[in-house]
Parts: structure tokens; C-alpha cells; sequence
């Protein structure tokens, strides 16, 4: 069965976070900058990964992360990929917002990471590479290379791509509540051209995703995408919570 | 004969070990997750025996890992449901439910609190503090299969919430189906919280029992190959297997028998014979001769993983890529339900064995 390998500290479960850090991400979302929103999420998600991942004091290593900024460069946040239990002691990495948006540069670190990663990988949970942006590209297209990545595979499965993008204008519809929202689903209208792309740049989301979001309380739809339209701190806190939601070990 | 308690120590592990008394018999194992070990950790299971000459109570309980301390709930637990076995269960079976259930919320102030008062370590980074923090105010949690088994009475009452199994075998079969699709993962006791979903309870006449048996979730693995009772070495060896892969958890392991001796036990399958190791083309090929009523054999290779090759073939390719430096011999044994007699140890050429680790 596809993407049912549980997260275990012997087959841990390996997410790659690539956080745009453009200019425009000093916007504001509601009363705080888009960056700092993005920080709290990802402060939410490390917390929840560390919940999932601790029997008694200890945090066993059942995620393994690598977390990336760009902008016109590729900035490795965490020099390497590291264990829940070592990005735990450090905390949440400081972002700060710079200038272009180059996509396609930091699919192409991940694409890079995961040659070198997947052979050792035959037995563990598909990886997961999960994207945040708030705005087009500004370097090459990225969806030859994302395609590209799509296509990789363990036995558990292609690897799984997510995008998080952070607009307050993307849906027709408002939704006021993330955890009753159904998803974006491959009819769902969009308002703008780019998050068509990103849809198409966007694995459906596996049985077992689904699983688990229902368990944090969210109620995604059978044939939604992997793709969430930022335009709460609710739902980019949700969609950081659907990069983690491999199956575990309860 | 005096009243004498089994505490099964959550550091460490017990291999499988059995008594026998004059009316019953039981044999019980206790096994830490391979993480758990390679951490020096506890369990989160905890596994209470109680018992004189006419009765036995047990309590197995399965801490939840992602509640506060998990281990804390399943031990505290344990100690309360045994005394309250021991000494509390009603005369009229009727209300054994309403009875422990009103048990089971009155323990929650007085846990509660010994849950609240339980230190923290103090070198842990702030956010694995705040984690523990948050788990502590959802509180402590363990699911549990309990019981009592009363010759005075010829009584067996049963109670359990959550998904650590359960099994009854009559002198007819397995009469298991008796105790219903009642072994749910989401119900639990909480220190916060009491029960969480239903409690569940079932009481048999003893006369009614051959055996029963108890075991956490960590041996899921017997729910489809275990149909009767094994042999001790096929317990142990089961145990092995369970603590070998990924998802392996804690295990606690209980089998209670009524009379004199243990239930009967099938012979192990014989040693497969003339096994031996054939270079083919650069390939490494095993080959042996079948075994009466194998279904698989299990081919172990030293220092290095098993694995599984299904009757009637009688050949496997070794893949050359696991072998390391230490991989010196391979061994293969037949299994029906239950493991047999290894078969002769056969080394492997060194020039098949890489050089460096």
C-alpha cells in the first residue's frame, strides 16, 4: 500500500521545508508581517512534531528535516538534513525577508538532496517536500524540475509535493473555518494563474495524509490536493501540519 | 499458600517464565522496545500479577507514548486495578462494570495528582519542557486488560479498555469471538480524563476456560499466527522478531492455564538437513532439503537481518549487498505456526564478505 510506511526512528520520515523568503513576504497578513506568521506556524508544526515524537522525556527520531530559504540564493537553514530530537534543542530557525524569488534554484537543492538521500531511504515513509511562497517566480520555471522530483520514488511511494501559497485573494469561497474546509480539490476555481500552477505542481493527497489530518482535526476532502491557499495564519498553520502528517506508530 | 505479587520491572526485560501451581498455571514476559533498549529507557507497559492457591488477578497495561510519561499511567494504573481485583470485585457479576467503572473515576483525583507532582528533567531544551508541559495539563494515559480468575467462585471476570489483546481458548478452540470487536486503539484510561470510551467487561465460569492470554500491542504479529498455546521458545522467538522491525514497541506477555500442567505443545519441526551454500555466476545460492510441514523457513544470517522464504521452494539467492565483515555463518529453520529446530550453521567464503565495514 502506498505511503503507509510509519515514521519510526528506523525509517524516519524525511521533510523538505523550501521557505520563500522574498521581499514581499514583509507584507502583512492580518497584523503581522507574512514572514513572522510563516515563523509561528513553523514554531506550531516543530512543536507538533516533537509531541508526536516524544515517548517519556526523550524525542525519538522518527522526522527528518532539512529546511531551506530562498530568494535569489538558496540559504540552508539547518546546515544539512537533521532529526526532530536535534531541531528541537535549536528551535525555530530566524527568517528574514530579502529580495527575488528563485523557485526553480530551490527545487533544485531539493532535487539535489534527494538523489543523494533516497537510496538510503528503500525503507522508509515517501518523502515530502513542502513549499511556501507568496508570490511567481522570478528566476526559471520550477515545474520541469518539480515534475521531475514527482517522479522520484521509494517503494512507499513518489515523493509527495506540497505548496503553501500565501495570497488573501486565491478562492471564490472564504472559509472561516480550516478545520471544516474541504481542501483544494482538483475543480476548485482559482483566482489567479499562478495557483493554477501550483496545483498542478501538487501531489493528491495520499490516504494516509488524510488519515492524520482528520486526527488533528481536519477535515480534508478524498480527492484534495496537497496544496493550501495561505490567507490565515490558520491555514498556513494547517498546511504545515499536513507536511508532517505521515502515519505514525499511536 | 501466601498472597504473592509479580511486578514485571518497567527498566528492564523478562524472558519468558513460567509457574506452575497446584490448580493453574501462568508464564509471563516483559520486553522493551528495541528503542526503549538502545536508550536505556522504560517500557510503557506495565504487567501486575497477583495471586495465592484459588486465585490469580493480572493487569497489563499499555502507557500511551504520546501522553505525559505514558509508562506513569500504565504503572499506577496496574497497582490500583490489582488491589481493587483482589479485593473489591462484586459477588454479582451484573455489576462488575458499573462497579470498576466507578473505580476507575474515583483513582483519577488521587493519580491526577502524582501525575501532576512527577518532575521533569531539568536539561531538557524549552520546547521538548513546553511539549511536556502541554501533555501533562492532557494527562497521563494507558489502556489495560485486566482480570481475575476465582477457583473459590469458578469465576473468570475479564475487563479492558483499548487495544492490548485479549484471547480465550475453551477445551474446544478459541472461543475469543465471545468478548466482541470490543479492542478499540482510541479507548483508554486518562489521568485527566477518567475513561476515555467504553469499559468493557466479561465474566465465564472457570469450568468454561482451558487458557487465556494477554499481550500488548507490541505483539500484534500473534494476532494471525497464533491459534494455540506455543511453546516458550516460540514465545520468545516471536518477541525477537517483533523487537527486530521498525515500528517495534513495548511488550508484555501473560498466558494463564487452569490444572496442573501447561497446555499440550506440538513438537518443533526437525532441522532443515544438507544445507548448503553453491556459488552460481557470482550469486550466492542456498539450498536444502524440504522439511515435513514447513510453511516458510527463515534464513538468519549472523550479525546481519532474516529472511523469509516460503515452502515447498527449497533455494535462496543471498543478497550480497547485506553481508559485512562480521556476516561469517547463515542458518535456516522450517516454521509451521511456530518456529523449529535451526538447522546446521553454514559459513560463507570469505571471499563473498566485503573487507571494510
Amino acid at each position: 500500500m502506498p505511503y503507509e510506511v510509519l515514521a519510526t526512528s528506523k525509517t524516519p520520515a524525511l521533510i523538505i521545508y523550501l521557505l520563500d523568503v522574498s521581499g514581499s513576504m514583509s507584507e502583512k497578513l492580518g497584523n503581522k508581517r507574512r514572514i513572522d506568521v510563516v515563523m509561528d506556524a513553523l514554531g506550531v508544526m516543530l512543536r507538533e512534531m516533537v509531541f508526536r515524537s516524544t515517548k517519556g522525556s526523550r524525542v525519538s527520531p522518527r522526522y527528518r528535516i532539512a529546511m531551506y530559504a530562498y530568494s535569489d540564493h538558496v540559504y540552508d537553514l539547518l546546515n544539512g538534513v537533521r532529526s526532530i530530537d536535534y531541531v528541537a534543542q535549536l528551535g525555530v530557525p530566524e527568517l528574514k525577508p530579502m529580495r527575488g524569488t528563485d523557485t526553480a534554484r530551490a527545487f533544485l537543492q531539493a532535487e539535489k538532496l534527494l538523489q543523494q538521500e533516497l537510496p538510503n531511504m528503500m525503507h522508509c515513509p515517501a518523502p515530502l517536500i513542502c513549499h511556501m511562497t507568496d508570490g511567481e517566480y522570478t528566476g526559471a520555471d520550477p515545474e520541469p524540475i518539480v515534475r521531475r522530483i514527482m517522479s522520484m520514488a521509494v517503494p512507499d511511494g513518489n515523493v509527495l509535493v506540497e505548496n503553501i501559497f500565501i495570497s488573501d485573494n486565491l478562492l471564490e469561497e472564504e472559509i472561516t473555518d480550516p478545520h471544516r474546509w474541504k481542501g483544494v480539490l482538483p475543480t476548485t476555481k482559482l483566482r489567479n494563474k499562478y495557483a493554477e500552477k501550483l496545483r498542478n505542481m501538487s501531489s493528491p493527497i495520499p490516504e494516509s495524509y488524510r488519515v492524520m489530518m482528520r486526527e488533528a482535526g481536519y477535515d480534508i476532502a478524498e480527492n484534495a490536493v496537497m496544496m493550501i491557499p495561505g490567507m490565515t495564519p490558520g491555514l498556513i498553520e494547517m498546511g504545515f501540519v499536513m507536511s508532517m502528517s505521515t502515519p505514525i506508530e499511536r | 499458600m501466601a498472597v504473592k505479587t509479580i511486578r514485571l520491572e518497567q527498566d528492564r526485560d523478562t524472558p519468558v517464565t513460567q509457574q506452575q501451581r497446584i490448580k493453574f498455571g501462568y508464564r509471563y514476559a516483559y520486553a522493551r522496545s528495541a528503542d526503549s533498549r538502545a536508550n536505556n529507557d522504560p517500557g510503557q507497559d506495565f504487567l501486575i500479577i497477583r495471586e495465592d492457591n484459588e486465585r490469580l488477578a493480572f493487569a497489563l497495561c499499555d502507557g500511551v507514548s504520546q501522553s505525559f510519561y505514558g509508562d506513569l499511567a500504565a504503572r499506577l494504573l496496574g497497582e490500583a486495578l490489582i488491589d481493587w481485583l483482589w479485593e473489591k470485585v462484586p459477588t454479582d457479576p451484573i455489576t462488575l462494570s458499573s462497579a470498576l467503572k466507578v473505580f476507575l473515576d474515583s483513582i483519577v483525583e488521587s493519580i491526577g495528582k502524582q501525575v501532576e507532582a512527577y518532575p521533569i528533567p531539568a536539561n531538557l531544551s524549552p520546547m521538548v519542557r513546553e511539549v511536556l508541559e502541554q501533555k501533562r495539563t492532557l494527562g497521563s494515559e494507558s489502556t489495560f486488560v485486566a482480570g481475575r480468575l476465582d477457583l473459590i467462585h469458578g469465576r473468570l471476570d475479564l475487563a479492558w479498555m483499548g487495544d492490548s489483546r485479549l484471547r480465550i481458548w475453551s477445551r474446544k478452540g478459541e472461543i475469543t469471538a465471545y468478548l466482541g470487536e470490543t479492542f478499540h486503539t482510541n479507548e483508554r484510561w486518562s489521568s485527566r480524563r477518567g475513561c476515555i470510551g467504553s469499559l468493557h467487561t466479561f465474566t465465564l465460569p472457570s469450568k468454561s476456560l482451558h487458557y487465556l492470554m494477554a499481550y500488548s500491542d507490541g505483539l500484534a504479529i500473534l494476532d494471525k499466527m497464533l491459534s494455540r498455546h506455543f511453546r516458550a521458545a516460540s514465545i520468545e522467538a516471536i518477541i525477537a522478531d517483533s523487537l527486530s522491525r521498525p515500528e517495534s514497541d513495548d511488550i508484555s506477555f501473560l498466558e494463564i492455564w487452569l490444572g496442573n500442567q501447561p497446555p499440550s505443545e506440538h513438537p518443533p519441526l526437525d532441522p532443515p538437513r544438507e544445507v548448503r551454500l553453491t556459488l552460481e555466476e557470482g550469486q550466492a545460492i542456498l539450498r536444502w532439503r524440504p522439511v515435513i510441514g514447513a510453511i516458510r523457513y527463515e534464513i538468519c544470517l549472523e550479525n546481519g537481518p532474516s529472511f523469509i522464504c516460503y515452502a515447498p521452494k527449497t533455494s535462496f539467492k543471498l543478497p550480497l549487498e547485506v553481508l559485512t565483515p562480521k556476516t561469517r555463518q547463515v542458518r535456516i529453520r522450517a516454521w509451521d505456526e511456530e518456529p523449529g529446530e535451526w538447522g546446521a550453521a553454514v559459513s560463507l567464503p570469505e571471499k563473498l564478505l566485503p573487507t571494510r565495514l
